[in-house]
């Protein structure tokens, strides 16, 4: 008997709990799906679009979120959300977004594998920001300018890369935390009109 | 000779398809991304197979379905510099992803079907945004740059999906379920 009157208790006591935070939280009625857009690192605004199947809506101001009731309503006009209900439904993502991964840009004389001496003084720091980030993922990609064959720019932008690479295994990085690849000249880092392009005959070392 | 020719068509065949096969499997090899940062459990199951625990440094591939338990986070960078965070008890599924700008092959398609999650977009939103998007139960997201957070309610992710994890041992404890 005793046992019985206290589950009744507790249940009224549970059902109690959930209408005052019901009250509390205000929440009856306003979606949990919830997409907010936010400035990137550098500042820029972009724009994320949310499409349901009623139709879309675009976020392009920073701060502003959509709700979304269910997959045949509209998404609800962009609204700005309260930093405590962001928190609340987004925080543990947001603090456990990595930091932008560091990228490292390395030149090489003409048609050589040989680096400049401005990059060849790169390399430390390399390492440096290789062990601040306790990185385990750092892609090494060769690129070279549009002068020559496309065979022979592959083969060029993958004996730098390997080059770079080796140097970095010298200087204490695990080779296993590295993966090489050539992009020849077809991933520019500038558009030129001439084949000659010093700023795209480089290895790019982007430390994750 | 007509034989000679039918036995060299039949064998140019055969080797072709041969080194199609292992060009396409050499492909399957390469990583999406790699797991960054762990709090709490986060485990893969990758095609299916059993789910294992995640530590960082791991790599990551194309239809390998992430999972976080209760009071748990994960970070995670992908190939293109895209990097994505995933909040408790969620679930991501990395559907498609393609990031080779020397060939112009360029896909990403993340979905997510429970939890909570914040992404910076990378590479290939930026080379060519029509081809990434979010996928969830209720919506999909298009992203012309960059960085957006998203929530789901409990309860949407579909049975097809509760029978994977269910297939691969991520039960719903591990997974940060409600424990009945």
């Amino acid at each position: 008997m005793s046992l019985l009157k206290s589950v009744s208790l507790k249940r009224l006591l549970l059902g109690l709990t959930t209408l005052s935070l019901l009250l509390l939280t205000g929440c009856a009625g306003k979606p949990r799906n919830v997409v907010q857009l936010l400035p990137d690192p550098d500042g820029h605004v972009g724009v994320v679009s949310v499409t349901t199947q009623a139709g879309s809506a675009q976020l392009t101001k920073a701060g502003c979120a959509v709700r979304v009731a269910d997959a045949k309503s509209m998404p609800t006009p962009p609204e700005d959300l309260t930093e405590a209900e962001s928190d609340a439904l987004f925080g543990a993502a947001k603090r456990a977004l990595p930091t932008k991964p560091v990228r490292f840009l390395l030149s090489f004389e003409s048609d050589s594998i040989r680096l400049t001496p401005e990059s060849r003084r790169l390399l430390p720091e390399v390492l440096t920001t290789a062990t601040a980030r306790n990185s385990r993922d750092i892609s090494v990609v060769g690129h070279s300018d549009k002068a020559g064959s496309e065979d022979y720019n592959l083969d060029i932008s993958r004996r730098r890369a390997e080059y770079v690479r080796n140097q970095l295994v010298k200087a204490g990085i695990p080779a296993e935390s590295m993966e090489v690849t050539s992009h020849g000249s077809s991933n520019p880092l500038v558009e030129s009109s001439k084949p000659h392009e010093p700023r795209n005959r480089r290895v790019e070392v982007t430390v994750r | 000779m007509k034989r000679h020719i039918t036995f060299f068509v039949v064998t140019a065949c055969v080797v072709t398809f041969l080194f199609a096969s292992a060009a396409l499997a050499a492909d399957a090899q390469i990583p999406a991304g790699s797991v960054k940062n762990i709090t709490g459990t986060a485990s893969v199951s990758h095609a299916g197979a059993a789910a294992k625990a995640l530590s960082p440094g791991d790599r990551l591939f194309e239809k390998d379905v992430l999972v976080t338990g209760k009071d748990s986070s994960l970070g995670v960078i992908l190939r293109d510099n895209t990097t994505l965070s995933l909040g408790p008890s969620s679930r991501l599924v990395v559907e498609r992803f393609l990031f080779e700008p020397q060939k112009g092959s360029l896909a990403q398609v993340l979905r997510i079907s429970r939890g909570s999650m914040a992404a910076v977009s990378g590479e290939i939103v930026k080379l060519n945004p029509a081809v990434a998007r979010v996928e969830t139960p209720l919506y999909s997201i298009g992203i012309r740059g960059t960085h957006f957070l998203l929530n789901l309610e409990p309860g949407l992710e579909s049975e097809a999906d509760k029978a994977a994890d269910k297939a691969a041992g991520m039960t719903p404890g591990m997974t940060g379920g409600v424990a009945k």
